[in-house]
């Protein structure tokens, strides 16, 4: 079975930008490894890896968009939250690098 | 020997009225946030909703790109954190995209090559940023906006491969008419991962994100090339990492590690469900597929007998060769339609710089031009006389003909007296003349087109002059 250590929960918090306490981690490790055991459970079930796992309990209609303009906020509003504005553009600290 | 993998992922922006999953408008503009809309800033309890425009423009790319459809479009979300992304995650598709396992036929110089294709996707653009000195500064007008990523298999080998296969992606976006792939305005970027290798084994891959035009993809991969070549040749390791290129000195840097592998915990877009993409939708929008660059070239050249050369100048954009076969269709002749498109049409595109949709001439004037050289009714130096005139005013080749009273005097026995008086108004010459001097004749046709205003057929009127002369006198 695979095991969700104290150092992996370390390394999400870090990367999800959480920072908990130490008796924090100690609950999540054990949560996980009740979660985990009742995965393997599952696991078990005859025929499992046939079955689509399933996202949308619902069979819905769903409704396409026409291609229309229909909203848009102006630019007032755009950036009325902003704490910062240069230009109408939103100003936040120097970020390079990490763009996708 | 060292031999380079290259794979690329290609981000095309599509072009629709509406953004995809935002009714904000997905048109280009330099004025920041004006196109923008509650779903594209992330606000509290926005919900996306399809653009259908969106949806058959990517199937229809995938079907252009030869790849598998999928029974029903569905998304996923990417999850990370960055200024340029104000919801915290991207939705895209990652369990199954608009397209799997397709591929394109690049031509090579020595032959056809098939890139093979991962997959095509669907997803939403993220905000642009602007970095200055101490601050950096957020569009959202590009949050939103409709993106299609391509996908190819690591079976790219050189960086001439690697741009080919650009070109003949975004030939075939223009083509299909999603897009004008423009990459001055960011419309077309480009992930460049290589690796290099001694061995039948891919090597450790690099990835370069985000690279802007295709002449900077060529630079960061002879760059990468030459770098990874060098750390194997030293007896060094090549790390699997993400590097940035730097425009400005044609170098990549390290972005991050692999151990830093940013995990985008992807799962299912809850907010839309699954869409069904059905037979009949799917041969709709197949019927919209036009026949591509490839395959019209060779066309050209196998049905048209035309050069190569010729071929590829034609198809270059779908407009001029749109134009070329609706002039063949016309039952204009091929070489003579061609001749005329590559030649004085395109000529006059690429020094005024405007497109074929903007002069008055159409497939119908070419025929017209072209019957009227063949029928001799001008000649082919009038022809272009007329040609300029038309692009001008627009007016038909007839009647551009009538009205500068162009006609060729083709009629052999109008012809006939002219010769004669001309011979009879130069008698001195024309006793004296010698076939053997082949400057006088040219005289005694010279002075036919003077007669004429240049309206006797040259070919017509030579024929008689050497019919005449000999005789004359005797």
């Amino acid at each position: 079975m695979k095991k969700i250590t104290k150092e992996n929960i370390q390394d999400y918090a870090l990367k999800l930008m959480f920072k908990m306490k130490e008796d924090e981690y100690d609950t999540f490790e054990k949560e996980f490894e009740t979660i985990l055991k009742h995965m393997d459970l599952i696991g078990q079930i005859d025929g499992i890896e046939n079955v689509e796992p399933m996202t949308f309990p619902f069979k819905k209609d769903v409704i396409l968009r026409e291609d229309v303009v229909t909203s848009t906020l102006t630019t007032e509003d755009a950036i009325k939250n902003a704490k910062d504005v240069i230009y109408d553009e939103v100003k936040v600290p120097r970020v390079v690098g990490g763009e996708e | 020997m060292y031999k380079a993998t290259i794979g690329l992922e290609i981000h095309c922006e599509f072009e629709s009225i509406s953004k995809v999953f935002s009714p904000s408008d997905n048109s280009y503009t330099d004025a920041p946030n004006i196109h923008v809309a509650p779903q594209d800033l992330g606000f509290p309890g926005i919900l996306p909703v399809l653009n259908k425009k969106s949806i058959e423009q990517a199937l229809k790319m995938s079907m252009a790109l030869n790849c598998k459809t999928p029974d029903e479009i569905v998304f996923d979300r990417k999850n990370y954190y960055y200024p340029d992304l104000p919801k915290g995650y991207q939705i895209t598709q990652f369990n199954k995209p608009v397209g799997v396992n397709g591929y394109i036929d690049i031509e090579m110089e020595d032959g056809i090559k098939r890139i093979t294709i991962q997959d095509i996707h669907l997803e939403e653009d993220s905000a642009s940023l602007d970095h200055y000195d101490t601050y950096s500064l957020i569009d959202y007008n590009r949050a939103g906006r409709t993106l299609v990523e391509m996908v190819t298999d690591p079976c790219i080998h050189s960086k001439e491969e690697a741009l080919k296969l650009l070109e003949t992606y975004r030939s075939i976006i223009l083509y299909c008419g999603v897009s004008q792939a423009r990459s001055d305005r960011g419309q077309m970027r480009c992930d460049v991962n290589v690796s290099v290798s001694n061995t039948d084994e891919l090597g450790c891959k690099v990835e370069m994100k985000n690279i802007n035009s295709f002449y900077n993809v060529g630079r960061a991969i002879d760059y990468e090339i030459k770098r990874q070549t060098e750390v194997l040749e030293s007896g060094g390791v090549v790390e699997q990492e993400t590097r940035r290129f730097d425009d400005e000195t044609g170098i990549t840097y390290k972005m991050r590690d692999k151990a830093d592998a940013v995990d985008y915990k992807y799962f299912p877009e809850p907010n839309i469900p699954p869409y069904p993409v059905t037979e009949q939708w799917l041969n709709e929008i197949r019927k919209t597929i036009p026949m591509l660059q490839l395959e019209r070239k060779q066309k050209y050249i196998s049905d048209y007998d035309l050069s190569a050369y010729d071929a590829e100048v034609l198809v270059k954009t779908k407009e001029i060769s749109d134009f070329f076969n609706d002039c063949v269709k016309l039952g204009t002749d091929p070489k003579k339609a061609c001749n005329w498109i590559t030649g004085m049409l395109m000529g006059y595109l690429n020094e005024t710089d405007i497109s074929i949709k903007d002069v008055p001439i159409t497939p119908e004037m070419i025929k017209e031009l072209v019957d009227l050289v063949d029928k001799k009714t001008i000649s082919s130096k009038q022809a272009k006389e007329v040609f300029e005139d038309m692009i001008e005013s627009g007016n038909n080749p007839k009647k551009i003909v009538e009205e500068k009273r162009m006609m060729q005097i083709t009629d052999d026995s109008a012809i006939h007296d002219v010769v004669m008086e001309v011979l009879k108004e130069n008698d001195e010459q024309a006793r004296d003349y010698n076939p053997e001097k082949t400057r006088m004749i040219d005289f005694f046709v010279g002075q036919v087109m003077k007669k004429t205003r240049g309206k006797a057929n040259p070919a017509k009127t030579m024929e008689i002059l050497r019919e005449e002369l000999p005789k004359y006198g005797k």
